[in-house]
């Protein structure tokens, strides 16, 4: 069963999941394309440490949309029928989320493994002056938690009804409204901004992507 | 008589415009039966009930001697559905959907599904996407009776279609219920259909069931009587007066559980039967949707 | 009193520059004279102002160890925590030498808008009035008053007040930053444990002599075409331009020998020597600021040998040592992160199986 809803998913989502795992070799590979042995002498550490940092910041955004997508692409051809199908089948119907669930997951293993494999390509290309290291396997790692936490995330908002979606953007836009309107009242009360620290600060769900996205760092 | 579907009590509400009320409803096991009313009047919703898509309010569905509420899967498992929208996935070839369900089906007979593949002209290679609305439909059906269903829930399952894509696909699902003894439950609004192929038949009308009998006295009980002089008041008659219309001194009577020795009543009554009209299923259907629709028999 | 205090101020800042174009001792002597000289034109501006406005709003004196504070009645209770923690921490910085503080008493003042309220002295500490607040102005300005008492030449070396660290993790991570990113081949190779170039790095040898090892030619160009608006540049416009155009390093060298000292950017961060100063007062006890200060006249690693108690070397050595040892957290997933990140991933994935459309 499993099988199959991995074929089906994969057949649906293999675009992306071929596009995601190029992108997520080259970002590594490219971010110390400029680091080559031969011009070692002329780089300053602290202009390859800012230009790794610049790099450094595709990788959550690969990571966020890359999650975006499959868990849009997960859900979609079961929105299309609204349901019907997958509801009909003889399955506990939570063994055919967590199919689906387990399915995307395993997908979005491949760009994280391309990540990996171009990180611990770039490591050993680039000429790392003292006293900084390349992390290939760390930033694997985060990048692979991240990829998670933003797929199960985007996934349970996938999964929920339209009424239930409504719900949770109805809030979002309510808390907007709010922020504008007491900012135009000169109120100064602040609501977006605590409720984005909450959920990017520690424990908050996507703090893994405020983390250092550094290949090489001290 | 033992019951493949047994409704009792289902209370279900759509919104404020919608519900089913006390909806009683038995499928005889091995019956094939015609679950007719008009666009809107509660049919498909029924149907997502008895197979789990909808939770009602209250009362209780049995199918196959399961409690939907509790043993959904195992009731899905010897359950084939064909729904009234094709729902498989766009992406997939004819092949690979059959492979994806036959994955979620212990039962499923590859060697029918085959020889079914080739009774309906269905190419493996061809993406979902790219059949028409027949082959979609056959393709349906095919799932539905590769897994060798105890029951079949079918809705709609031949709308849209053309005659020639309906009598394979009905041809097929009668095949398999004469080998397999299988129930079938046919929701559709083509009263001819079923008046072909049903042995019972069910009548719903806005959220509730207003009749179910065997075809057979559904077709040979409503009936349309010409009569000479009637009476002013019908009085205690042994049929059902649905509906009376006069027409230069005769009336027309439509009546329900009509018997040939009934023509008794109207020499008791100084009045003379000229006419018995047969009615066909859809004439009886249209009178009994009427007369629940308006009560009192007009005078 | 003011112009008193800007001129004294102006003639310190102005030091930096003297020391440039005169012989080192007779600047120094002349900087202390100048030193005194604002000792006494605080103490008498102080008098005048309390002549002038009258009484100010009330306080009282708090003293703990040398530290003598006035504190506005109103933050009586967080002052007195604040201080003692205060005094605590300059102890144990400054140890006998602290008592040196006992000379100047700090007048705390609470932040009414940008000016001072009538009657109080312009060096007064202001302060929002909170706990921490009070903490962190208080050693800061007990630190600036230690560091006036200084001579000359520590202070020059230095680069400003050693402020006691309420963080002792921090300034060792900011100088391992340091030693990796310099732009300076002298901080690298003092990162891979070149006690000589660390030498170097840290300044103990003149800037013109240290030109030349400080920085490498590139580095030296951009330095020159980075301070090229600078008046003794300018006057040196044909070296500069053949330096900065022409890639001349030796008119490079040329100029840098020539600017002030303090025109020419530090290998090393501020930090590099205050955590050197630091672990030489952590190694010599009680008594090392004294003796720091007492060895006034001497080159820096003596002097920071004499309060460290130990040779020169063997205090580079350990220093390096504590330094490499605070490398900052590398790249990595702190495992708290991580099993977070999974029970959030494994809630939403709950979620997901509990939405309604699923019941």
């Amino acid at each position: 069963m499993f099988r199959m809803i991995l074929f089906t998913q994969w057949k649906w989502a293999r675009a992306v999941v071929a596009l995601g795992a190029v992108i997520a070799f080259a970002l590594p590979v490219l971010s110390v394309g400029q680091f080559g042995r031969e011009q070692a002498s002329r780089w300053e550490v602290q202009a390859m440490l800012s230009s790794i940092q610049s790099w450094g910041v595709l990788y959550p955004v690969v990571a966020g949309l890359l999650a975006l997508l499959i868990a849009v692409l997960t859900w979609s051809p079961d929105h299309r029928g609204r349901h019907v199908y997958a509801l009909t089948l003889p399955v506990p119907r939570w063994h055919y989320v967590l199919g689906r669930f387990g399915a995307g997951a395993l997908l979005l293993a491949a760009p994280v493994i391309a990540l990996w494999a171009g990180a611990l390509i770039a490591a050993a290309a680039a000429s790392i002056p003292p006293g900084l290291q390349a992390y290939p396997t760390m930033l694997a790692l985060r990048f692979s938690l991240a990829v998670l936490v933003a797929y199960a995330l985007l996934f349970a908002v996938a999964s929920a009804t339209t009424r239930t979606a409504g719900y949770v953007l109805g809030v979002l836009a309510a808390l907007i409204l709010v922020e504008v309107l007491l900012s135009v009242a000169d109120v100064n009360v602040h609501i977006l901004g605590p409720a984005l620290m909450r959920v990017f600060l520690w424990p908050g769900p996507l703090e893994i992507f405020t983390g250092r996205w550094m290949l090489i760092d001290v | 008589m033992s019951h493949a579907i047994d409704i009792r009590d289902l209370h279900y509400r759509a919104g404020k415009a919608f519900e089913i009320r006390d909806l009683q409803l038995r499928v005889p096991t091995g019956s094939l039966y015609g679950f007719l009313g008009p666009n809107g009047s509660g049919k498909t919703t029924t149907v997502r009930l008895l197979l789990g898509l909808l939770r009602p309010l209250r009362g209780t569905i049995l199918v196959l001697g399961a409690d939907v509420a509790s043993q959904i899967p195992r009731i899905l498992a010897r359950t084939g559905y064909v729904p009234e929208q094709p729902h498989l996935y766009p992406t997939l070839t004819v092949g690979e959907a059959q492979r994806f369900h036959a994955a979620f089906y212990p039962t499923w007979d590859w060697a029918w599904a085959g020889e079914l593949a080739g009774q309906f002209g269905l190419d493996r290679d061809r993406r979902l996407a790219q059949l028409s609305k027949g082959e979609m439909g056959k393709l349906e059906m095919l799932l539905a009776l590769a897994q060798r269903p105890e029951l079949l829930v079918l809705d709609e399952p031949t709308d849209g279609l053309d005659p020639v894509v309906r009598r394979d696909v009905l041809a097929a699902l009668l095949d398999y219920v004469s080998q397999h003894n299988a129930t079938v439950f046919i929701s559709s609004h083509l009263v001819h259909e079923l008046e072909r192929i049903c042995d019972w038949v069910g009548v719903m009308d806005r959220g509730r069931l207003v009749a179910e009998l065997p075809m057979q006295s559904f077709k040979n009980g409503i009936k349309r009587l010409r009569v000479v002089n009637p009476p002013a008041l019908p009085g205690d008659t042994p049929f059902v007066v649905l509906a009376r219309e006069a027409n230069a001194g005769v009336e027309t009577w439509t009546v329900r559980g009509w018997q040939g020795p009934m023509q008794a009543y109207f020499e008791g009554v100084g009045a003379s039967l000229r006419e018995v009209i047969d009615l066909d299923l859809e004439e009886g259907f249209v009178e009994l949707l009427r007369t629940f629709r308006e009560p009192a028999p007009p005078v | 009193m003011s112009r008193v205090a800007l001129t004294a101020l102006l003639a310190v800042a102005c030091a930096g520059e003297i020391a440039a174009q005169a012989p080192a001792s007779a600047l120094r002597a002349r900087i202390d004279r100048l030193e005194r000289a604002l000792g006494w034109a605080e103490a008498a501006a102080h008098r005048i102002d309390s002549l002038e406005h009258g009484q100010p709003e009330p306080t009282d004196t708090l003293i703990v160890g040398a530290l003598h504070v006035l504190v506005p009645r109103g933050i009586l209770p967080q002052a007195r925590v604040a201080v003692t923690q205060s005094w605590s921490v300059l102890d144990s910085a400054f140890g006998t030498a602290a008592v040196r503080l006992s000379g100047r008493p700090f007048d705390l003042v609470m932040m009414r808008g940008s000016t001072l309220p009538p009657g109080r002295r312009s060096d007064a500490v202001l302060t929002t009035g909170t706990e921490a607040d009070i903490r962190q102005r208080v050693l800061w300005s007990a630190a600036h008053a230690m560091s006036v008492q200084s001579d000359s030449a520590l202070r020059v070396w230095m680069g400003g007040a050693l402020v006691p660290e309420h963080d002792p993790a921090r300034e060792p991570r900011a100088v391992y930053l340091a030693l990796v990113t310099a732009p300076s081949p002298a901080a690298r190779r003092c990162f891979q444990r070149d006690l000589g170039a660390c030498r170097i790095a840290l300044g103990f040898t003149p800037v013109a002599d240290a030109i030349t090892d400080w920085y490498d030619a590139e580095r030296r160009r951009v330095i020159v075409s980075e301070i090229s608006f600078l008046e003794p540049v300018q006057r040196m416009r044909g070296a500069a331009r053949a330096c900065v155009e022409q890639r001349q390093d030796a008119d490079c060298v040329a100029v840098l020998r020539r600017v002030p000292a303090t025109a020419v950017p530090a290998p090393l961060p501020a930090s590099a020597r205050y955590s050197l100063i630091r672990h030489a007062l952590k190694l010599g006890g009680r008594d090392a600021y004294a003796r720091l200060l007492a060895a006034a006249g001497r080159p820096i690693d003596q002097r920071l040998a004499a309060a460290a108690g130990v040779p020169a070397d063997t205090l580079l050595r350990r220093w390096h040592a504590d330094i490499i040892a605070a490398r900052p957290q590398p790249v990595t997933v702190d495992p708290r992160g991580a099993w977070m990140a999974l029970a959030w991933g494994l809630a939403f994935g709950l979620v997901a199986l509990r939405s309604s459309r699923w019941r």
